[in-house]
């Protein structure tokens, strides 16, 4: 859903009211990176694996924001890499949380540990996806 | 670089703080979950791996991750140079 609305973005609001986005760009831009601080900020706290997964979305999607509303061809391109590359990896997350969960009725993360001896398989998927989330390659 | 060369520095030193709270709030998730002490209150020894429909689900989902990484030219390729590009001014 998050990336239904950057997509809105551009195929109706920048085709329609093309003027009206750039001017009000600085502003949205300000927006874009009061979301990314608070998400990503709080999202260090955070115990509900679910919440913490839709923190780093909420960081993500603000950097999309932001990169299409700089309107230059590489940060467009970016905030277009970004939104697939977000699709992927934060479905992938959610439904690994949502495996966690299926099996021991938890989203509390301090209660979980020592499941790479358990859990190989899904521990080998979490760690290519928390590193694709964390933006490592 | 176009994003960089637009941004003022405070904004770009904002944009590392958040980016560094989003790495240690994503590996704090998996070493959390995969290392440290077993709860045997929660967790008991006969608990069960991915199973193949989970699997496959997964499996398909880091295919997916791959192509993303590897096949930029077709995604960018197909989607922003040849479709969404022209809304850029």
């Amino acid at each position: 859903m998050l990336k239904l609305g950057a997509f809105g973005f551009v195929r109706y609001l920048f085709g329609w009211l093309q003027d009206l986005c750039a001017a009000f760009s600085p502003y949205v831009c300000g927006v874009a990176l009061v979301s990314i601080l608070f998400a990503s900020v709080s999202s260090v706290t955070e115990r509900d694996m679910k919440r913490l997964v839709a923190q780093t979305s909420i960081a993500h999607m603000g950097l999309v924001v932001m990169g299409l509303f700089v309107f230059s061809e590489s940060s467009f391109g970016g905030a277009i890499y970004l939104i697939i590359g977000h699709g992927v990896t934060s479905a992938a997350l959610f439904y690994l949380v949502g495996i966690l969960y299926d099996r021991f009725h938890t989203r509390d993360l301090t209660v979980y540990g020592g499941l790479v001896n358990l859990m190989p398989l899904f521990c080998s998927g979490l760690f290519f996806f928390t590193t694709a989330n964390a933006g490592f390659p | 670089m176009g994003v960089a060369r637009e941004l003022s520095l405070l904004v770009f030193g904002l944009l590392v703080i958040s980016s560094v709270c989003l790495l240690y709030a994503n590996l704090r998730l998996f070493i959390t979950v995969s290392f440290g002490t077993l709860n045997k209150n929660l967790i008991s020894n006969a608990v069960s791996d991915l199973s193949m429909l989970e699997l496959f689900c997964m499996s398909l989902l880091i295919l997916n991750g791959f192509l993303i990484m590897f096949g930029n030219d077709f995604y960018l390729g197909w989607l922003v140079h040849d479709l969404l590009i022209r809304f850029v001014r």
